[in-house]
């Protein structure tokens, strides 16, 4: 494999020369991708060991099926492994991962929609064993929280609500549920989202806001106070 | 605010892109439009329910699976790299030959610069002159006297 440098991160690789004496799964992304554009097969697997789970979950969200999402992330860490010469380093490693995640998932879902395969919708074929305690983060101001927060009954509605909510990210148009679900739910900033769909940040912007609409419509059936 | 500029304020909103003052009118319109407050709630409860949905846990580790699959693509490039050399055998003996090639016309070029060049004098003078200027006493003047010696003078020929 040939050699190549990361010439954006050359300070961040040099600063991080302690890095040798370290095990390997304490090493930076930039010093794995160093090693491995190097021919390094073992911080390619480390980089593998860090990111199946994102990538796994990421492919989930959008192809809805655990199956179709284990062949995507297998694929795209393997293309990854193809292109890791051409990567310069000018984006984040995973975000560069992200990309050529959501071009699989994006192929995948137009060769089905040629063969004419139904589109699953529901959550009902995935287990989740574990359960993340709800964030306190966010604005502490009263027209942001949830008056429903404290209560114990919350948490069946909010189990409810996440099985709707999935349902309708999955009706989405293929353009407005890629911004979604690097939005929502891989929490990733408008810049990063920009150069994953090779964008800008203002239609990034537009899709979430037509991407938000498309949602509330889909939604507001479910919504007590309705619209 | 008209509803349609306070629908595309609350998708900014969700981002954390709004100014103070502009969060401040968003607000103050949510305040007095029952419709967009229940747009308001809708979204941002959306928002929260996909930013606490769980990770689902994969069925299995893709790490072996992945690094097979690498170690395949490996040796399927030294494969095709034994082919491309052994298809066309030439290429091994041009990649053989090349470095004897190079060395010896380096050792030419070389010796070629090493060896003594003939002397400047030789470039203009004829042998005459130069086996007149080895036996002749001055030999800078050798080629005038071999000049002088071929002209006949008055009296020669009676000799």
């Amino acid at each position: 494999m040939r050699r190549r440098s990361l010439k954006n991160q050359l300070t961040e690789s040099q600063v991080g020369a302690s890095e040798w004496f370290l095990p390997m799964t304490q090493w930076s992304d930039v010093r794995l991708v160093e090693a491995a554009q190097q021919g390094n097969e073992e911080a390619f697997a480390e980089l593998v060991r860090r990111y199946q789970s994102k990538i796994f979950n990421l492919a989930l969200r959008y192809t809805n099926d655990v199956e179709s999402a284990m062949d995507v992330a297998q694929d795209a860490f393997v293309r990854a492994w193809q292109m890791l010469p051409k990567f310069r380093g000018d984006a984040n490693f995973y975000t560069w991962l992200y990309r050529i995640a959501m071009n699989l998932c994006i192929d995948r879902h137009r060769r089905a929609l040629a063969r004419g395969e139904p589109q699953k919708v529901s959550l009902e074929d995935l287990v989740v064993e574990r359960q993340r305690l709800e964030d306190g983060e966010g604005d502490e101001e009263l027209w942001w929280e949830d008056p429903d927060a404290g209560e114990p009954e919350a948490e069946v509605l909010r189990r409810e609500m996440r099985q709707k909510v999935w349902e309708a990210v999955q009706q989405l148009p293929p353009a407005l549920k890629q911004v979604i679900l690097l939005r929502e739910y891989e929490g990733l900033s408008l810049q990063e989202i920009a150069k994953i769909v090779k964008t800008n940040v203002g239609t990034v912007k537009s899709r979430l806001y037509q991407a938000r609409q498309h949602l509330k419509r889909l939604l507001s059936p479910y919504f007590e106070e309705g619209l | 605010m008209r509803c349609e500029q306070s629908r595309q304020w609350m998708s900014l909103a969700l981002d954390n892109l709004l100014t103070e003052e502009e969060k401040a009118q968003l607000r103050a319109h949510l305040k007095e439009c029952v419709g967009c407050r229940a747009e308001w709630r809708l979204l941002r409860m959306a928002q929260r329910v996909m930013a606490t949905t769980p990770p689902v846990p994969m069925p299995y580790d893709l790490v072996p699976i992945v690094m097979e699959r690498v170690k395949a693509l490996q040796r399927e490039r030294q494969v095709s790299l034994w082919r491309f050399w052994s298809v066309r055998p030439w290429r091994w003996a041009l990649a053989v030959a090349m470095p004897f090639v190079l060395m010896a016309a380096i050792l030419v070029g070389w010796r070629g610069w090493r060896s003594e060049p003939a002397p400047s004098e030789s470039f203009y003078l004829s042998a005459h002159v130069v086996n007149a200027a080895r036996t002749t006493a001055a030999p800078a003047f050798a080629p005038i006297s071999l000049a002088l010696s071929s002209v006949q003078f008055v009296g020669d020929e009676t000799q």
